[in-house]
């Protein structure tokens, strides 16, 4: 049996007083790909900020597993909206976790951000985020999430807002992650680009969620609910 | 009555909470300080050195016009209420007025209207746009690589600028009264000289670090306590400013009277 990554145990997200997520168990395991989807608002974010540790749980714990706790950095986080450092360059935002993990210096991470951001098919990358494009600064967070050789990839709706080359980009990121038996998180409202790439799936509603250990089990539950966001979502 | 006290009681909890939470910003500053990591100080001081040219050499120019127009109308002000009274005291004047008390307020409130509130503003939309989430998610820690180093980059800034000031404020006062009075360039150097005392140099130097690290701290926690809209910035400037002014004044004070009366 392969390790555990992260546990979650009872955690809870609230949005000032309303309840969001939780009391919410969930292993993670080496090797594994989850996706995590549902309409909008009902936390999918808030939750891939906990399991980055980006922000703090309302209550419950996460705890990292040794595969994890044995990294500089463990997560290679992919947000939706903004992330990265409006005072770096894009080539320079791609380089920092190098520089400030793996004790690079910033020439020698440069090198190797640049090679990076240019197999994923970036651009103007000498850029600062404010001045680049929608498809630039998402291939740039995949280049920085790649950068700091986490041990888990969690990734925002990283098809949203993006052209046909820079999805075909993100895809690619994605077959190449499941092909060296990677382990990410995928928060999403549409299924469709993740039915075949993620292992078990999370649906996140208004209070509640529910977790499928396989496709096959999400395509033979006939609750309405999960029909409408599984069917919806393709 | 009751809901005097119940307002007193509110005030008092929020001011409580505030202390608790610069406390806590404080301790981990320190922490940051007292533990450095190595490899990370490269970086610190590369990210130290670029706010000191922004807070400190790009503001050069103005603060020393400001410390010569300041210098030279203390002297005059001086001047038209002391006529022909007192020209032995010019040196003095302008030592006890620039030195002591006018530079480092001064170079203090241009500090905060020009830097403190781009500190603010600047971690303001890093926390909007989910820069310092992303550094966390990282494992980069905000306080050592967005506090420490404008902390730093503005106490470096702040004694480069508050000798400043105070160069140009004697040789702008020096300048109006030779020219003015008609007092001997040498001689008004020299009682200059006789006026300044070692608790001046330290005073000085006290009073920018201390200035310094208030007004950036202040500037860096109410930057940080934006979360959600970008309506938040412009109260957490403005509060950032009246906490900073605040803060500048009563550490003034502190010194002062610790001076005087210890």
């Amino acid at each position: 049996m392969s390790g555990v990554l992260l546990e979650l145990r009872g955690v809870l997200i609230r949005d000032g007083e309303r309840l969001l997520v939780g009391p919410l168990d969930l292993t993670l395991r080496s090797g594994e790909r989850l996706a995590i989807f549902g309409p909008s608002g009902a936390g999918k974010t808030a939750l891939l900020k906990v399991i980055a540790g980006a922000i703090e749980p309302d209550g419950g714990t996460v705890i990292l597993g040794l595969a994890l706790t044995g990294l500089r950095s463990p997560m290679g986080y992919v947000t939706a909206y903004g992330g990265l450092l409006n005072n770096l360059t894009l080539e320079q935002n791609a380089a920092l976790p190098a520089v400030y993990h793996r004790t690079l210096r910033m020439g020698e991470a440069l090198t190797e951000a640049r090679a990076l951001l240019g197999e994923l098919g970036a651009k103007a990358v000498s850029r600062r985020p404010s001045a680049a494009t929608v498809q630039d600064r998402r291939l740039t967070q995949l280049a920085r999430a790649s950068m700091a050789r986490p041990g888990l990839f969690v990734l925002n709706e990283p098809f949203d807002d993006l052209d046909a080359r820079a999805a075909q980009s993100v895809r690619r990121f994605l077959d190449r992650l499941r092909a060296d038996g990677g382990s990410a998180v995928v928060a999403t409202t549409s299924l469709k680009p993740y039915a075949d790439w993620a292992d078990r799936f999370l649906l996140i509603l208004p209070g509640h969620a529910k977790l499928f250990a396989s496709r096959a089990e999400l395509m033979a539950d006939q609750d309405p609910e999960v029909r409408f966001f599984a069917d919806e979502g393709g | 009555m009751r809901r005097l006290l119940r307002r007193l009681g509110r005030a008092s909890r929020g001011g409580l909470a505030f202390v608790g939470r610069l406390a806590r910003l404080q301790w981990s500053l320190a922490r940051v300080v007292f533990t450095p990591s190595r490899h990370h100080l490269r970086l610190i001081a590369k990210l130290t050195l670029t706010q000191a040219r922004f807070s400190g050499v790009q503001a050069a120019p103005l603060v020393a016009a400001l410390g010569l127009i300041i210098g030279a109308v203390s002297i005059l002000q001086f001047v038209a209420i002391l006529s022909g009274i007192a020209d032995e005291l010019i040196g003095k004047v302008l030592v006890t007025i620039i030195v002591r008390e006018m530079g480092p307020l001064i170079t203090a409130v241009l500090v905060i209207g020009r830097s403190g509130t781009a500190i603010t503003t600047e971690l303001g939309t890093m926390q909007l746009e989910g820069e310092l989430e992303a550094l966390r998610a990282y494992r980069i820690d905000p306080v050592a690589f967005v506090i420490l180093p404008r902390v730093l980059g503005m106490v470096l800034a702040m004694f480069g600028l508050l000798v400043l000031f105070d160069v140009t404020g004697l040789i702008g006062g020096s300048m109006l009264a030779v020219t003015v009075k008609d007092l001997s360039a040498i001689l008004l150097r020299s009682r200059m000289a006789a006026a300044l005392s070692d608790a001046d140099f330290i005073l000085s130097g006290l009073k920018a670090v201390l200035f310094g690290q208030t007004i950036a701290m202040l500037s860096c926690y109410f930057g940080l306590q934006v979360r959600r809209s970008p309506t938040e910035l412009p109260q957490a400037v403005t509060k950032a400013v009246v906490a900073s002014l605040t803060g500048v004044f009563f550490c003034d004070a502190l010194l002062v009277a610790g001076h005087y009366f210890l």
